[in-house]
């Protein structure tokens, strides 16, 4: 064993030395396809990560809950002083059910009186975050439901809280999604009470910026941020986070999801708006459509 | 004669397995904050240790094969990772004689560099491409958290490799043993 290293001749140094460089080159040569055909080459990632991860699930669950069981004996420590926390907020939340009793009460009133129809399109399906990207490179995290489960590439991502971040990439079983902190995730937001349009774009930290303001002025920490829907990919009126600046003078977001413990999130399935495919029979046939096409316009 | 032929496929064998786990301790979603140190890279770990101690164990297409995987699996640049692999077994199958004369300091620091010479490549290389990559301090950080975790690697793997190594002298002794 060891005197095959030692004892090599040299003319299959060479050779190998030889191999080495064509492997090399080859690697080379998948980075470069990998950058310039990315689309292709993620979803082959997709679907070998579709095909082999989930199979090893029984493995990444039992390390996934020794790992929180540790952090939760840890809590345990302090089970006193939050019990009297939570019993604090208790007090004020009992305030606030009373609060939005009346409101909904109120609304449906309201809604009554005016006969609103609701938008029916956001349903979702709640997943189980299976494992996270186990890389720098990327901010993501892997979840059990996929295109199977309905959830389509670019749907939201929420937890109990607010908005964790977009599916990129969806397999059979499996999805990834995006978190808003990932340096490639942009998501069009609205901050409140000012009601400004801005950009939140993420860099790899923990509170991801707010980008394209118009007048950042007028934005003061604790402002909320919501999804603005532009763009039509992410429902609107999501909560995101609060307004916080940052030791370098830059607008940023704390989100509000909890991304250090993300169990269970939910996929926001958006169905596509009906669009509007022409003008109703009243206006008339289309002009410019040929000669023929009055009459068959017409007829239906 | 048989089993001595057999050896370095069982050992590649195990290699891959062991690959496989560490990727799974990768991507296992255990409470890990945003912003926080990034973990390891244990594969990088294993397949050093592995080609410095038992080169034949780990030969050129199970190296590529093992990065390949890893890229795919943690979400990095496809290629990269693998070429990064391939680069430093590669470097240390080459000084493997003289490592293995010195201490175990000697090897560590080596494969330290190797890990911050990664980092500073990938960096290069991503920036060469215009990707928007984690940012050099995070891949730094990797580094470190590699360089790190190494020893601990070793010692898991020579707790594995020194039960091989005893049992391997065995054919000779068998002999004695049945007389």
């Amino acid at each position: 064993m060891s005197f095959h290293g030692d004892h090599t001749p040299d003319y299959l140094r060479g050779v190998r030395r030889v191999l080495v460089g064509v492997v090399a080159v080859v690697l080379v040569a998948i980075f470069l396809v990998w950058r310039i055909d990315n689309v292709r080459v993620e979803q082959l990632r997709v679907s070998l990560i579709d095909r082999f991860v989930p199979s090893f699930e029984w493995t990444l669950k039992p390390l996934a809950a020794a790992a929180g069981l540790v952090s939760d004996f840890r809590s345990y420590a302090r089970v006193y002083a939050q019990n009297e926390e939570l019993r604090r907020e208790l007090l004020r939340m009992q305030g606030w059910r009373e609060a939005a009793l009346q409101l909904e009460q109120k609304n449906a009133q309201l809604l009554a009186l005016n006969n609103v129809r609701l938008n029916p399109r956001l349903t979702f399906v709640t997943g189980e975050v299976m494992a996270d990207s186990g890389s720098p490179f990327r901010h993501s995290v892997m979840v059990n439901v996929g295109r199977g489960d309905g959830v389509a590439d670019g749907a939201a991502v929420v937890d109990g809280r607010g908005l964790v971040g977009r599916v990129a990439g969806v397999g059979e079983r499996s999805a990834r999604v995006i978190l808003l902190t990932d340096s490639s995730s942009r998501v069009p937001a609205t901050v409140r009470p000012s009601g400004q349009r801005a950009i939140l774009a993420g860099d790899n930290r923990a509170t991801p910026t707010l980008d394209l303001l118009e007048q950042p002025d007028e934005i003061r920490p604790g402002d909320r941020v919501v999804t603005s829907g532009d763009g039509g990919l992410l429902p609107p009126e999501i909560l995101i986070g609060q307004v916080v600046a940052g030791p370098d003078g830059r607008l940023r977001v704390l989100p509000a999801a909890q991304y250090r413990r993300l169990d269970f999130v939910r996929v926001i399935r958006q169905q596509p708006v009906a669009a509007v495919e022409g003008p109703g029979g009243l206006i008339g046939p289309l002009v410019d459509a040929g000669p023929e096409a009055p009459a068959g316009g017409r007829g239906r | 004669m048989s089993a001595g032929r057999l050896a370095p496929a069982v050992e590649t064998a195990a290699v891959l397995a062991l690959g496989v786990v560490a990727m799974h301790l990768a991507l296992t979603p255990v409470a890990r904050a945003v912003g926080a140190w990034p973990g390891p890279d244990l594969v990088f770990c294993l397949a050093c240790a592995w080609a410095l101690r038992r080169p034949a164990g780990a030969p050129l297409w199970a190296v590529v094969a093992l990065g390949l995987a890893a890229d795919i699996a943690l979400d990095r640049p496809v290629g990269l990772g693998a070429l990064a692999l391939v680069a430093a077994t590669e470097a240390l199958r080459r000084s493997a004689a003289s490592l293995r004369a010195g201490s175990f300091l000697g090897e560590w620091l080596a494969v330290a560099v190797l890990a911050f010479a990664w980092a500073l490549c990938a960096h290069a290389a991503m920036q060469l491409v215009f990707l928007d990559g984690p940012g050099l301090p995070a891949l730094l950080r990797e580094a470190a958290a590699t360089a790190l975790a190494y020893p601990f690697v070793v010692l898991l793997l020579a707790w594995g490799v020194g039960m091989r190594l005893r049992r391997s002298p065995a054919p000779t002794l068998r002999p004695g043993r049945l007389s």
